[in-house]
């Protein structure tokens, strides 16, 4: 979208590194910067400020103004060098959209840039490709975001709005059928839950996000093929029972390690077989639903495979899908023969039990995963849904409190579909279509 | 008709669309014939005989914005009128007349034989004359050939129409009159994606055979509204009333039991019908627990003794259309004048179309009304206005017009048209128009009519008259933006017994109508503030103050939104080639072919990362051609 707000993110990879920055830009990137320090900022000069929210100094930085058309966006643009840490960081993010600024769209800080002409031809494939690559990380910052009882508790408030307006804009669009419609106390009672709901919702939505985000690695082989004693070798800690009978990991494990900085959660997956065994089965199907949203899928093969195909590789997946996968074979202490790869799939070759091959693969899995500006953080993605209830519960409010009589409907009705409209930012778009067909399944139209 | 000269404007078909289309050509100086089959169907409403209803009046008084036929007709012709929504807020509220169907047919060709620079000639017309994707004139049933600078086709229902009454089937294009089936092969050898509708109409009731006695009058408004700015009442017939009588379980069982003599249940119809419209048969299926439904009996006419029952739409046979008819309160002795039938019809994919209404495909050739896929007289005539004045544009060389969302119910009808295409028959509902707002019955001149006498649409006697309105409504909100309230006045103590807080500051009568509790008829009767002579000013007025909150929102959105609406899609532009973009986008944006960012991200499964790199790519052409 072509826009003039104001737009802010973290520039600086996320949980890694001393110094972390944080970019505005936008016309009203000078105002919250000035109103944040409390100094007066001059174009491209250094000023050391802190940033204060109450009395509360949460960090003490650098800042820095660039000056439209002057900087890398095109357009004003505010850098504040910090202390990073994601607390922080976090923190002023909120202050800066508190202040007026927005949490920019993945991507959008280079979009900006090229729109405005300020990367050249040649760079603009890339900027899709960024573009690409970072909503798809945003998508899964989002989906992580909008989980069980958060996701439960948004459906059950969009479902109910929905109801309340196929009855207002059923009175309002077939005042001549007898539908019999609710009265405006239903409405108002039916408002004052939802905004009830929703206020609940923010509160309890708050907490609970996870801050960080840190990326998700399935282990996925058959059985025996040495996932649990991988795991064990990279965490330098025994985790799952690790013996030579087939199926001995029959539940998910998972792990939180520290890989060079970067978190990473690795699951230990049951290997995918048929069995008769019950539990062993409900493992296997944790194993399946495991590969949902994750950052990469490590297929193990062992000493048994000297050959592996597209085939073999799709066995162990089940369907095709888009995530990042790639090979490892697991046991070249015993067979030294170097296996024959004829996927598309990348393959490395260690040995858990002598440790071979273990650090180029840790660099390799470090580059795989390597979380670039671009990626979104969980908690950013419930900030963003968090910003969209609370203009939910604006409109609402407006809706319940200034206009719930007959004679102004239209607002009522009005009030409510902005409250959609801000709900629909989360779970997707509520056409006036969608509407129609919620009203003529409710009532029975057609005069 | 003189054969040998070129028109400026050829319009194909005499409907609700045709009409307007016609007039309006000729309204802007063209040299405008109009082609169809029966001069005396001219202006023929073939369904129910009203004009307007909720979302429906909006487009009625957008087409008199530009001084369009529609309501001026109406209101010569309506024989009953109510102003729906009354109650609800002013930008729902919606006029309605029901008509005289033969006074609506005489005062629509009247007004049409009335008009300098139009033609009328009766004759079918069987092809188009098509020369390198553009078209140059018609081809008549006779042979004859006729050429034109631009031509509308506005053939209603009348495509390849198919009537059925229970398992009975004959080609038609309205009971009584022949279906185009020359024009629809023709048609469909051309590269337009064709698919196909059905709508319906209830069997009509001899009135005397009706017993009033337990029905509910329906009588109209008083005093007698009216839908034409141009209009004073005093145009009106003699006003009569409606009555509403209901269906019984009697007629739920007949229509259980003779199911599958319905052409629509046994799958002899492929089409699909409204949903707002359903045959009696579908009300009863779908809403199987509900014991009786409404049936609104309408008078045909003055001059007439049929009556329109507006709720049994049916395609039964005869024999249970008549069993069905008798089980209805008060019609145990109903006599049927005519037979409900079922209609199934070509339709034209409207995604084909521009914003003007020509055609994607064949140049300076537009098309309006129900062959758009739209239902409704309404709707038709709105778009034949639309596509009657870009064929006279385009006819005189002149830039085009397009009626944005945030203009009239004419652009959100058109832009749902042209980018979301439609499963059914197209309706007007408010719930349609995300400025519902902004988009009053009432302010249909302020949002139109300069526009309109810029393009030549508008006469001087309506400039005249819009011009001296909007003096009066700028007037009247300056006095009272000059009229000061103390809390020291005598009339304050009146006032704050109205007021949720009491009056503490000096406040003008402006800021005082702005609070929700405050009416203008408060300030006239409580504050001694002079009423304006004029009804119609002062609510507008009260209308503008009152929302004036909610109406600069959505200004704001609309400028927003503007910006988007701006940025054009090259029409040759090649959506394989735009990295990153999922092959559902593709898809979608190939057979939608939107021309703007807007209706792009309009477009459902378009999502706004692919508008980033939708706006990337056209940057990335725009440099690759200043680089060449």
């Amino acid at each position: 979208m072509i826009r003039s707000d104001t737009i802010v993110a973290s520039a600086t990879a996320p949980g890694r590194g001393a110094i972390s920055i944080i970019r505005i830009s936008g016309p009203q990137s000078v105002k919250i910067a000035q109103t944040l320090s409390g100094k007066t900022l001059k174009p491209r000069i250094a000023t050391l400020g802190s940033i204060i929210s109450g009395s509360e100094i949460i960090d003490t930085g650098i800042w820095i103004y660039f000056v439209g058309p002057h900087s890398f966006t095109g357009e004003d643009t505010i850098e504040f060098q910090g202390h990073g840490g994601p607390v922080v960081i976090q923190t002023i993010l909120c202050l800066m959209t508190r202040h007026g600024a927005r949490l920019a769209e993945p991507g959008e800080f280079s979009q900006r840039a090229f729109l405005n002409g300020k990367i050249d031809l040649t760079q603009a494939e890339a900027i899709s490709d960024l573009i690409n690559a970072s909503s798809v990380s945003a998508v899964k910052a989002a989906n992580n975001s909008l989980q069980g009882h958060f996701a439960d508790q948004i459906n059950s408030i969009i479902s109910n709005l929905i109801a309340l307006r196929t009855q207002i804009e059923a009175h309002i669009d077939f005042p001549d059928e007898d539908i019999n419609p609710q009265t405006i106390n239903t409405f108002s009672l039916t408002i004052t839950n939802i905004k009830t709901h929703i206020g609940k919702l923010i509160q309890s939505a708050k907490e609970g996000a996870k801050l960080n985000r840190s990326a998700e690695i399935v282990l996925i082989g058959e059985p025996n093929a040495g996932k649990s004693s991988l795991l064990n070798s990279l965490a330098q800690a025994p985790l799952a029972i690790v013996t030579d009978i087939p199926g001995t990991t029959r539940d998910l494990i998972r792990h939180d390690l520290l890989i060079d900085g970067l978190e990473v959660r690795i699951t230990d997956t049951a290997g995918i077989r048929s069995t008769t065994d019950i539990i062993e089965n409900e493992g296997i199907n944790r194993a399946i639903a495991a590969l949902q949203g994750v950052d990469l899928v490590l297929c193990l093969f062992d000493d048994r495979h000297q050959q592996i195909s597209e085939d073999s590789v799709q066995h162990l997946i089940g369907i095709p899908s888009n995530i990042p996968v790639g090979l490892l074979s697991t046991k070249i202490d015993i067979h030294r023969k170097p296996v024959d790869n004829q996927t598309r799939y990348p393959l490395l070759e260690v040995s858990a039990k002598t440790g071979e091959g273990l650090d180029e693969f840790r660099n390799w899995l470090l580059e795989q995963l390597d979380l670039t500006t671009h990626a979104e953080t969980p908690f950013l993605a419930r900030q963003r849904h968090l910003e969209h209830l609370k203009n939910a519960n604006l409109h609402m409010d407006a809706a319940g409190r200034h206009h719930l009589t007959i004679e102004t409907i239209d607002l009522v009705a009005e009030d409510l579909r902005l409250a959609q409209n801000a709900l629909s930012e989360i779970t997707g778009r509520f056409t006036s279509d969608d509407l129609l067909t919620s009203i003529f399944s409710t009532f029975c139209i057609g005069k | 008709m003189d054969y040998t000269r070129l028109f400026d404007v050829i319009v194909v078909g005499g409907g609700h669309a045709g009409t307007e289309a016609a007039h309006a050509a000729a309204r802007m100086g063209c040299d405008t014939l109009l082609v169809t089959h029966s001069i005396e169907t001219l202006g023929q409403m073939s369904c129910n005989p009203a004009i307007g209803g909720i979302g429906k009046s909006h487009l009625v008084r957008e087409i008199d914005a530009c001084d369009g036929l529609m309501a001026k007709v109406a209101d010569q012709a309506g024989i009953q009128f109510r102003v729906l929504n009354q109650r609800k807020g002013p930008a729902v509220r919606a006029t309605r007349a029901q008509a005289d169907r033969i006074l609506y047919r005489q005062h629509m060709r009247y007004a049409l034989e009335n008009t300098s620079n139009l033609t009328i000639f009766q004759q079918s017309v069987s092809d188009l004359l098509i020369d390198n994707d553009k078209v140059t004139g018609v081809v008549l049933g006779m042979g004859l050939k006729l050429q034109s600078k631009t031509v509308v086709i506005t053939a209603g229902t009348f495509l390849a129409g198919q009537i059925h009454i229970g398992m009975n089937q004959q080609p038609g294009g309205r009971a009584g009159d022949p279906a185009s089936n020359e024009l629809a092969n023709s048609l469909r050898d051309r590269p337009f994606r064709i698919a196909r509708l059905k709508t319906g109409t209830p069997p009509r009731i001899d009135s005397r055979s009706v017993n009033y006695r337990n029905l509910q009058e329906q009588p109209g408004d008083t005093p007698t509204p009216y839908l034409s700015m141009m209009s004073t009442g005093d145009e009106h017939p003699r006003q009569i009333s409606c009555y509403l009588s209901r269906t019984t379980e009697k007629t739920r069982d007949i229509i259980v039991k003779n199911l599958h003599l319905s052409p629509m249940y046994s799958g002899v119809i492929g089409g699909v019908g409204p949903r707002y419209c359903p045959s009696i048969e579908d009300k009863i299926v779908r809403f199987a627990d509900k014991p009786t439904h409404q049936v609104f009996l309408e008078p045909e006419g003055l001059t007439s003794h049929e009556l329109y029952p507006n709720g049994v739409s049916t395609s039964l046979p005869y024999e249970v259309q008549l069993d069905i008819v008798r089980s209805m309160e008060g019609c145990s002795d109903a006599i049927i004048t005519r037979p409900g039938y079922a209609i199934e019809y070509d339709f034209f994919d409207p995604r084909d179309l521009n914003s003007t209404l020509e055609s994607k495909l064949v140049a300076n050739l537009y098309f309006a009304g129900q062959i758009n896929g739209t239902t409704g007289y309404e709707e038709a005539g709105a778009q034949g206005l639309l596509a009657g004045a870009n064929a006279a544009l385009r006819a005189q060389d002149r830039e085009s017009w397009t009626v944005g969302r945030d203009e009239g119910y004419l652009g959100v009808m058109v832009d749902d048209l042209i980018t979301l295409g439609t499963q059914e028959p197209y309706r007007m509902f408010t719930s349609r128009a995300e400025y519902r707002l902004t988009l009053r019955e009432d302010n249909a001149d302020t949002r139109l009519t300069e526009k309109g006498r810029m393009l030549g649409l508008v006469g001087e006697e309506l400039w005249q008259k819009f011009q001296a309105r909007q003096e009066q409504i700028h007037n009247e909100l300056n006095r009272l933006k000059s009229i000061w309230v103390r809390p020291s006045d005598r009339c304050t103590n009146n006032l704050n017994r109205v007021l949720t807080a009491p009056l503490s500051k000096e406040s003008t009568a402006h800021d005082l109508l702005k609070r929700p509790e405050i009416h203008y008829q408060d300030l006239v009767e409580l504050a001694d503030i002079a009423c304006h002579s004029d009804p119609s000013i002062s609510s507008q007025v009260e209308i503008l103050v009152k929302y004036s909150g909610y109406i600069d929102r959505q200004t704001d959105e609309i400028k927003k939104l503007k910006k988007n609406e701006q940025v054009r899609l090259p029409i040759d532009i090649d959506y394989s080639k735009i990295v990153g973009l999922s092959n559902e986008v593709k898809q979608k944006l190939l057979d939608h072919r939107p021309q703007t960012i807007a209706q792009a991200s309009r477009i459902s499964g378009v999502t706004p990362v692919a508008i980033s790199l939708l706006l990337v790519h056209l940057k990335k052409l725009e440099l690759t051609h200043l680089a060449s």
